[in-house]
């Protein structure tokens, strides 16, 4: 199984977005604010960490990195990283 | 500020103030008494409904005075007729005076949901608790899904802005979802209702009252067929679409 590139997850994480809260790809850049520029709420992150998980496979909902998530730009490299770390663990 | 408007803005904050203060002044003891007798011989449930009737009325009064300084301009259908399904009044948020207009809605027991601030302004907060309003900041969601919910089984209206803070200004803030996650689980009818014109009475940051036309438009209900198919993100999205299309509308700005 090949490693998802950054392109690959920053394509998914979009495609969640996009899905989940219909919102328009050109408004998802990196700078995006999820909070301000995208009109998410405590209550559709929660939202957004269940679709993440759902279609990526990943653990976000134990991480407290999740709470530092401010840009979109934020969420792709936080999604990476516990990606990688899972990975990390899958080898050992 | 021309000389001429300065002194219309001083004249309706020398009417203002002092007639707001005799009137809650003259109406407190019925208030009071009124609060208390209901609970003593009702029981809870009868003391917090009289409690919301009377803040209802209290908010009619209080309009009542304001009337000199803000005209205030009903459109839409709605405003003679309660809904006969309980209802979710959502309206946008500009200033401190938009708790107060809920009392041109027609129904009689409103439930307000607010933020933290007015719970701990002095009097309006305690009549606040006593008519177990919604301090939404204070209680995790499943505590807030569980008391809104109650309050719609036992009859009562909700009315939310889910700005949840004054804009300030003309433009529209995002919105929560909670409101919205509440009528997809409770299936209640929610009522868009725009308000325009009070930004300025008063404006954020200052009890400066400056005379206005205030217009406030209720928009069709949507009823429950109409959004269950919504995610909560895109049904409050939809619904802050309804409200800035009729701000615009109202406004001259489309």
């Amino acid at each position: 199984m090949h490693s998802p590139t950054e392109a690959d997850i920053i394509e998914k994480v979009n495609d969640v977005f996009s899905e989940t809260f219909e919102i328009a790809p050109d408004r998802l850049v990196p700078e995006a604010r999820v909070f301000e520029d995208l009109g998410l709420d405590s209550l559709d992150a929660v939202d957004l960490v269940a679709s993440l998980q759902t279609t990526l496979g990943v653990r976000l909902r134990d991480s407290d990195r999740i709470r530092s998530v401010r840009t979109l730009a934020d969420v792709y490299a936080l999604v990476l990283e516990v990606k990688r770390e899972m990975e990390t663990e899958t080898k050992k | 500020m021309t000389r001429s408007g300065l002194i219309i803005v001083f004249l309706a904050n020398v009417w203002f103030y002092p007639a707001f203060l005799v009137m809650s002044l003259a109406v407190s003891p019925f208030f009071v008494a009124g609060v208390v007798l209901s609970h003593v011989l009702g029981g809870r449930r009868r003391g917090v409904y009289w409690t919301r009737r009377m803040n209802h009325m209290y908010g009619v009064l209080v309009l009542l005075v304001l009337r000199p300084v803000a005209r205030i301009i009903l459109q839409g259908h709605g405003w003679h007729t309660p809904p006969t399904e309980r209802c979710i009044y959502v309206c946008n948020h500009r200033s401190a005076s938009d708790p107060f207009l809920m009392a041109k809605l027609p129904s009689g027991e409103i439930v307000q949901i607010v933020n933290r601030w007015p719970f701990r302004l002095p009097i309006l907060g305690s009549v606040a608790r006593l008519a177990d309003y919604i301090s939404i900041r204070e209680m995790s969601p499943e505590q807030f899904f569980a008391k809104a919910s109650c309050n719609l089984a036992e009859g009562a209206f909700l009315t939310a802005f889910p700005e949840g803070t004054r804009s300030g200004g003309r433009c529209l803030g995002a919105f929560h979802s909670a409101v919205f996650r509440l009528a997809l689980q409770t299936g209640a009818p929610v009522v868009p209702v725009a308000i325009s014109g009070n930004e300025q009475t008063p404006p954020r940051g200052s009890l400066l009252l400056r005379p206005a036309c205030i217009v406030m438009s209720m928009l069709p209900p949507l009823h429950a067929e109409t959004y269950r198919t919504m995610s909560p993100f895109q049904f409050k999205n939809h619904v802050r679409g309804l409200i800035d299309t009729e701000l615009r509308r109202i406004e001259g700005t489309t």
